[in-house]
């Protein structure tokens, strides 16, 4: 199928474009990679009257570093972004490669994926996981939105019709943390039936910090505060982080689909979250340079 | 990129390259030389997204490992050949690259 009609607009700065936004609003998509929005429109589960077409808008497509955070403008590729961070942030960079295909990853945006915010997706999850933030603009001015407020429920996020995210802040973990991220697909690149992110920093042996993600759970990736609680302040021992993901999994409001059961989706979180923190102590461990 | 997720007005400006702008005249790309020659078709059907996603891989990685070729690939389906040969073919291509 092709999309229903619509006006096409292609504003060439951000003023242009939540000027659009304000006066159509409701009515209007925001279009940069196109890789999530326009299979909606060919399907037309998606019907907007107006595309804000924002790919010729200047300025949004800078890769930096400030305040110990990685600024990505809105016009990131994600394999744009996938070049520039290399071992500064490995947590993203895993994620990106998981992100469909390079012919995707090529067009499709780092804020594009966040914004469209599909609970299976890996970029809002690792965005929850690393307490990121988005940055929003419209015609009432700017604000930044944390990552923790930012999805409310599947393709739902907290901009009002009028906002563009202009930019995605990512804080950069410290040097000393450590990593770990697993996912289930049925193919290599498909959206991930449940995935887990995990991010932990160790101090004399003890977990100083950890954070964790699932995504593919629920309506919105998952901040599985439970496994945080388990974890901080102790030694991460094998016992220790089964315990924290049988707690962490017990909390999840897991759905079923024709995908996968919501039983099935809570088990597999849960030995996934066991498999990212182990993968994050080790992780961990080997830049603190113990064994 | 796919094209089915592009419109048209997107491109105003732009240089599209299709796998008719691969051959030079008669002469087959080197990439379609070692899909003729390593048989990386049978209906053709998936042959202009597999030969375009070769190159680009190949741009980039002049020289792939197979598991590099299988993931670059991993995003374009085949019905009929079960993919060996398609890997095997690209495998050539990319040696043909280099020498």
């Amino acid at each position: 199928m092709k999309p229903a009609p619509f006006e096409y607009v292609d504003p060439r700065t951000v003023d242009e474009a939540v000027e659009h936004l304000g006066r159509h609003g409701d009515e209007a998509k925001v279009l940069a990679g196109g890789q999530s929005l326009v299979p909606m429109l060919n399907f037309r589960l998606a019907r907007p009257a107006m595309l804000v077409d924002i790919n010729r808008v200047a300025g949004l497509d800078d890769v930096t570093e400030k305040n110990g955070a990685l600024s990505v403008g809105a016009l990131v590729r994600q394999r744009q972004l996938e070049r520039a961070i290399g071992g500064r942030f490995p947590l993203l960079a895993a994620g990106l490669r998981l992100i469909g295909h390079a012919a995707i990853r090529v067009r499709g945006t780092v804020a594009g994926s966040i914004a469209h915010a599909d609970p299976a997706a890996e970029l809002p999850a690792l965005l929850v996981c690393a307490g990121g933030a988005v940055v929003a603009r419209s015609r009432r001015g700017e604000r930044i939105i944390a990552a923790a407020d930012f999805f409310v429920g599947p393709l739902i996020t907290a901009l009002a019709a009028d906002e563009l995210v202009v930019e995605i802040r990512w804080p950069v973990p410290p040097a000393t943390a450590g990593w770990g991220l697993h996912e289930v697909t049925r193919r290599h690149g498909d959206f991930a039936l449940v995935g887990a992110a995990a991010l932990v920093t160790l101090v004399d042996g003890s977990v100083e910090a950890v954070s964790v993600a699932i995504f593919g759970c629920g309506a919105t990736p998952v901040h599985a505060t439970a496994a945080a609680h388990a974890l901080t302040g102790r030694p991460p021992t094998p016992a220790a982080i089964a315990e924290a993901a049988r707690a962490a999994a017990a909390t999840l409001d897991a759905h079923g689909d024709l995908h996968a059961t919501a039983d099935y989706r809570r088990r597999v979180a849960r030995t996934l979250m066991t498999r990212a923190l182990t993968d994050a102590v080790r992780r961990a461990s080997q830049e603190a340079g113990m064994s | 990129m796919r094209s089915c997720l592009l419109f048209a007005v997107q491109l105003d400006g732009a240089a599209v390259t299709t796998v008719e702008g691969l051959a030079d005249g008669e002469r087959l790309h080197p990439i379609q030389e070692a899909f003729r020659e390593y048989h990386g078709l049978q209906c053709g059907f998936c042959t202009p997204g597999l030969l375009l996603t070769a190159k680009a891989l190949l741009e980039e990685h002049p020289a792939p490992s197979d598991g590099e070729i299988r993931e670059a690939i991993a995003g374009n389906l085949c019905r009929c050949t079960g993919y060996h040969f398609i890997v095997a073919a690209i495998r050539a291509a990319a040696g043909v690259s280099r020498s």
